[in-house]
């Protein structure tokens, strides 16, 4: 089931592309079907992806998923029990991660706290002759625009400029792909924005090739081109993140990517509503539970008759009170979801 | 802060102002005949040991923190367990089982008394080690690793050097024990400044000038720890936010072997073959009830070592966190003033012991000792001198627990109404636990196996089992020292195992 | 302090079967001792340190020179004893009586019976490069080479007796600090002569009769073998001087056998039998003139040492 789902994902990909399926270029990585036990429980459960030259893809999932894992085994950090990792055209499943050319940026930053900025930068660039490796350090300092900074020690940085930092350490190398296991998640959401404006630019500005893993679903929406959902060691749906937002491949992605309201469908399946695609009017047999105001407007929880509950965004009648009396009527198409196994 | 202070440095302060009269012919005879070799001799048993330990401690740290193998738990403690054996009862049975292979004149060199000094404190730096390598971020080797470092090259230029203020930390309590040691160093005829101190005080019965070598002591100490802080610069090596650590890497089953070979390895020579040739020996003797000749009653001497190793704990931590309370308070100086009022730990146990005996034994002239208390041959009085000894560890372990504590928590303490007393009790304290008690342990084992302060001022019917190894040993008596040297090893185990909780607690032993 | 008529207090530097001695004394007397041990010199200094709140009434050394110096030190007080001026030899206690010699004790050499068959006869001898490499010394450290050392100045003077330790030095001697283990080093073949106390040999005896090793008594053509004696001497501060006398009296007279005998040692009063062990080594000529001296010279015989470069 798991290989149908990821082929018909990656022919879905291809057609989004207009391309033929078998005339893509090859992509810098491709992940075939990976397995990685831990305890007899597989925690990467048969996962592909691709990944093109140049391109942003964000693996968003819920804790557990198995993400942080796919990630070290794409590293080299760990060995995958099944599948293959093809790394600019070369299988680098059994190559150690010291000679994989991949470069990791965690959460922590994790820079080198007993050396100065430069010589952190310049850690992975030991094959370079000297002017050539400060050349190439020069070079990103400039291009994260931390010139100033280089004789620093990273605890002297703020956030920020810490992260940064590890991104041109990653990126000094030129690495095939750069791995980014969420990176901004120790920010406070201000320089988060900042931060992840200034990042995609970086490696837009050097055709990096990179992988993003988070948690948070805005996050996963606003950087990338591709968005790839995982759940329980399993790629779900992967595909521009309009199209997963809109399009969601299976109710829990509906539900990660944003509040959704489900709707039962008469072949058993269901109807997924985002609050704006449901209004609330005055008079009838559901009834407002809750109002919560989120700056653009307001939401409403509601019972309906059936005793399901639904947010809905829009309010035609004007506000209601929690008790209100109220009907809910659909002001768009919704997303139809077929039936799930075993539901 | 300056009572507390003065209290815990007056005996030093006394044995040191015999140096306003410096003595000059000794001085001079001593700096053209022994002192080169005793310099020399020093040195080089330092540098010999450090290097040992620092191997040692510092690759078992690695194979019990990076790699994953059958029973590495049981291994990570059980590495600890040389703590708590004496270096002269390990000196004495490697001296009589190599004295055969090696030949007798082979057997007593300074690469052996090294060697045996080796075994028995590489777990400080273990510890330290160890601690330092669970705390790291697993991210830092990772991205070493990303940046085309193979896992033994990270190790070299990422883990170790994370690692070095705790690796400096434990090199520098290795130091202090290899410059203050007597008993091992005499046993294989290494002269090192510490017996010349004792050599000159006794010998030439010239107290002053060997005030003055011993003053060498403090000042190499006081130099050592100087340096290391000097040499850290302004680069900062805390782990980063919250990450784990690598998850150990299971190894092979030949991989698994070769671990549990290397540690097998060290805790035979360490602990294992020792407790065997003590126990033939306490065979023997009990075969040949020699144990007439020196008082016999074991349960006489564990009570009495008992005693005394719990007062001296009990006071030296209530006095360590009355001194880190104070210092907490006074900043920077304060902590500096804070070092030197326990440095007690770089000065040879008879040095302290001397310089307490006079003492109190002049303030006790001049009527100013209430009642006989402290004096000289009382319980008091030698467990004022083993605090003076081993205060700084009390200090040390409960100054870097409480600097772990975030100073919010304290604040929201204090704006709750609570005055420092009590914030510090039912705050602080409690949250500095782990390490207070790690420091306990510390102290407990020291106090456990300490002889000469102990042999000087004991006072009547208090006979503790070190003790009674001296006098074993004092008359060659081998198999009878067994007994209490075996009782020694048993009971030093329980700090031991009490630190070992107290880490597994997160007790900081460094800061 | 507990000024308890029935207490004896006694800080000794010798101590191998003393509590057996002393129970002994309890048994005749009912008189209580409680001592405690430690090494000649710590208890001086410490006794020294203490001064009068010292609640020692004896101190008792394993070698007369750390007595003697204690003495000078002005924590010692003289004895008005008939009974052990009587019992007591005078070389083998001090002019003024300060302190009284209670067993004797010869540092001799001694050689292997397989290896040797003409051990030196001198101390002088011991020097001789024919014994290069195969001789085994305790250091300096040691207040019994001390003492031999000053008995030797006391004989010869410094010059020649300085000559004499370096050409032991020249010999190359492994230093062993344990008399025992020098004599199963001379039996187990590691030297083949040393200089050691009769005492330890007597020990040995008493376990392994077969030892390889024995006596040769040096210098009997001239002073006599080195001899040293353990003495006591009461506290300027006893708090119980009469019960010290008492132990000290007894020490030297009825219990003079077992407190020389127990450690094969010869007791230093005339009229005592020495052991079985003690007597199988035969007479000798000893060298006691020289033990009141033992204290005096003691500084001069360590700088000695130390000169000649003896560790």
């Amino acid at each position: 089931m798991t290989a149908v789902v990821n082929e018909a994902a990656h022919e879905l990909t291809a057609l989004h592309r207009g391309r033929d399926a078998d005339a893509i270029a090859a992509p810098m990585l491709r992940v075939e079907g990976v397995v990685r036990r831990f305890a007899g429980r597989p925690v990467v459960d048969g996962v592909s992806l691709d990944i093109d030259a140049g391109e942003q893809v964000v693996l968003v999932g819920p804790s557990g998923c198995g993400k942080s894992t796919l990630l070290r085994t794409i590293a080299g950090l760990d060995r995958a029990d099944e599948g293959r990792i093809v790394l600019d055209g070369r299988d680098v499943s059994a190559i150690p991660a010291e000679r994989r050319r991949v470069g990791l940026v965690f959460q922590d930053h994790a820079l080198f706290g007993h050396l100065r900025v430069a010589d952190n930068i310049a850690f992975g660039l030991k094959d370079l002759s000297r002017r050539e490796r400060s050349a190439r350090v020069a070079e990103l300092l400039d291009l994260v625009q931390l010139s100033k900074l280089a004789r620093r020690y990273p605890h002297e940085l703020s956030g920020g400029e810490q992260q940064r930092v590890a991104l041109a350490r990653a990126l000094a190398p030129r690495p095939a792909v750069v791995l980014l296991d969420e990176p901004f998640a120790s920010l406070d959401e201000r320089l988060r924005d900042e931060l992840r404006g200034d990042v995609t630019a970086v490696l837009r500005d050097e055709h990096a090739t990179a992988l993003f893993v988070t948690h948070d679903r805005t996050e996963a929406l606003a950087v990338g081109d591709r968005l790839a959902v995982m759940r329980d060691g399993r790629l779900i749906q992967v595909d521009r993140p309009q199209v997963v937002f809109d399009h969601p491949a299976d109710r829990f992605t509906a539900d990660f990517m944003a509040t959704t309201s489900f709707l039962p469908a008469e072949d058993g399946g269901v109807y997924a509503a985002r609050p704006h695609q449901l209004a609330v009017e005055r008079g009838g047999a559901d009834r407002v539970i809750s109002r919560t105001y989120l700056g653009g407007g307001q939401q409403y929880l509601v019972r309906r008759s059936d005793g399901t509950e639904v947010v809905a965004g829009v309010a035609p009648d004007g506000p209601l009170e929690s008790g209100d009396p109220c009907t809910i009527r659909t002001v768009a198409t919704l997303h139809h979801l077929p039936p799930e196994r075993g539901s | 802060m300056v009572v507390l202070c003065t209290v815990l440095a007056a005996p030093l302060v006394v044995v040191l102002w015999s140096l306003v009269d410096p003595a000059g012919d000794v001085w001079r005879q001593m700096w053209e005949t022994r002192l080169p070799g005793m310099i020399r001799d020093t040195l080089t048993l330092v540098a010999a040991v450090l290097t040992g330990t620092l191997v040692l401690g510092t690759g078992l740290a690695w194979l019990v923190t990076a790699y994953d193998f059958p029973l590495r738990r049981v291994v990570g403690w059980v590495l600890v367990a040389p703590l708590a054996m004496p270096g002269y009862v390990l000196g004495m049975v490697w001296l009589n089982t190599l004295s055969d292979p090696l030949g007798a004149r082979g057997v007593r060199s300074i690469w052996v008394c090294a060697a045996v000094l080796t075994f028995t404190l590489y777990p400080y730096v273990y510890l330290f080690a160890r601690a330092a390598f669970r705390e790291q971020s697993g991210h830092a080797v990772a991205a070493a690793r990303s940046l085309g470092c193979s896992p033994a090259r990270a190790f070299w230029r990422v883990t170790l050097p994370t690692a070095r203020p705790s690796l400096a930390a434990g090199a520098a309590l290795v130091a202090m024990e290899v410059l203050t040691d007597i008993g091992t160093v005499r046993m294989f005829n290494v002269s090192t400044i510490a017996d010349g101190v004792i050599r000159v005080w006794f010998d030439n019965g010239d107290r002053d000038a060997a005030t003055e070598i011993a003053v060498l002591l403090v000042g190499a100490a006081v130099l050592l720890i100087t340096a290391e802080r000097l040499l850290r610069g302004r680069a900062r090596y805390a782990s980063t936010t919250g990450s784990l650590p690598t998850p150990p890497q299971r190894l092979s089953p030949l991989g698994s072997a070769g671990a549990l070979l290397a540690a097998a390895t060290v805790i035979t020579v360490a602990i294992a073959l020792p407790v065997r040739r003590l126990v033939l020996w306490a065979q023997e003797a009990e075969r040949n009830d020699q144990t007439a000749t020196v008082a016999g009653d074991l349960g006489y001497h564990l009570g009495n070592t008992l005693r005394i190793a719990g007062a001296a704990t009990a006071t030296c931590i209530v006095a360590g966190i009355a001194l880190t309370m104070v210092v907490r308070r006074r900043g920077r100086p304060g902590r500096v003033l804070g070092r030197l009022c326990t440095i007690g730990y770089a000065v040879p146990g008879p040095v302290v012991a001397i310089g307490t005996v006079v003492l109190l034994t002049t303030l006790e002239r001049h009527g100013l000792l209430p009642g006989g208390m402290l004096t000289v041959g009382t319980f008091a009085a030698l467990i004022y001198a083993l605090t003076v000894r081993f205060v700084a560890a009390g200090y040390q372990g409960t100054d870097s627990s409480m600097a772990k504590i975030p100073p919010q928590v304290v604040a929201s303490a204090r704006t709750l109404g609570a005055r420092p007393w009590r914030v510090a009790t039912r705050v602080e304290l409690p949250l500095a636990r782990a390490g207070v008690l790690a420091a306990a342990a510390l102290i407990a084992v020291d106090t456990v196996k300490e002889l000469p302060i102990t042999l000087l001022l004991r006072p009547f019917g208090r006979d503790t089992l070190s003790v009674w190894v001296w006098q074993a040993t004092s008359q060659s008596l081998w198999s009878q020292a067994a007994l209490p040297s075996l009782a020694i090893l048993a009971v030093g185990m329980v700090p031991v195992a009490v630190l070992l909780y107290a880490l597994e607690r997160g007790a900081e032993v460094v800061s | 302090m507990e000024r308890d008529p029935d207490v004896v207090t006694v800080y000794t530097g010798r101590h191998y079967g003393i509590e057996d001695v002393f129970d002994q004394f309890t048994e005749e007397t009912g008189i209580k001792v409680r001592f405690t041990s430690g090494s000649d010199p710590e208890l001086r200094e410490r006794l020294v340190a203490e001064g009068d709140n010292s609640p020692a009434d004896i101190y008792m050394t394993a070698d007369a020179a750390n007595i003697d110096l204690a003495a000078t030190a002005g924590v010692l007080r003289a004895i008005d004893s008939p009974v052990l001026e009587a019992a007591i030899p005078e070389d083998l206690r001090s002019a003024d009586d300060y302190w009284f010699g209670l067993s004797e004790r010869a540092r001799v050499v001694m050689y292997s019976t397989e290896r040797v068959t003409d051990p030196p006869v001198t101390y002088a001898e011991v020097g001789d490069p024919m014994w290069n490499g195969r001789l085994c010394m305790r250091p300096s450290t040691l207040p019994y080479m001390q003492s031999l050392t000053a008995a030797l100045i006391d004989q010869f003077g410094e010059d020649d007796t300085r000559a004499m330790v370096e050409s032991w030095v020249a010999n190359d001697p492994l230093y062993i600090d344990s008399d025992v283990d020098i004599i199963k080093a001379i039996d187990k073949g590691d030297c083949d002569v040393a200089i050691a106390n009769t005492y330890y040999l007597g020990q040995i005896q008493a376990e392994n009769p077969d030892i390889a090793v024995a006596i040769s008594w040096p210098d009997q053509d001239t002073r006599g073998a080195h001899v040293n004696v353990s003495a006591a001497g009461i506290t300027a501060n006893a708090p119980n001087p009469t019960g010290a006398q008492q132990l000290i009296e007894w020490l030297a007279t009825d219990g003079n056998g077992t407190f020389a005998n127990s450690n094969y040692e010869y007791p230093a009063n005339p009229e005592v039998t020495e052991s079985p062990i003690v007597a199988a080594w035969g007479d000798f000529v000893a060298n006691t003139g020289a033990v009141r001296r033992l204290g005096e010279l003691n500084s001069t015989a360590v700088d000695l040492l130390s000169d000649a470069g003896y560790k």
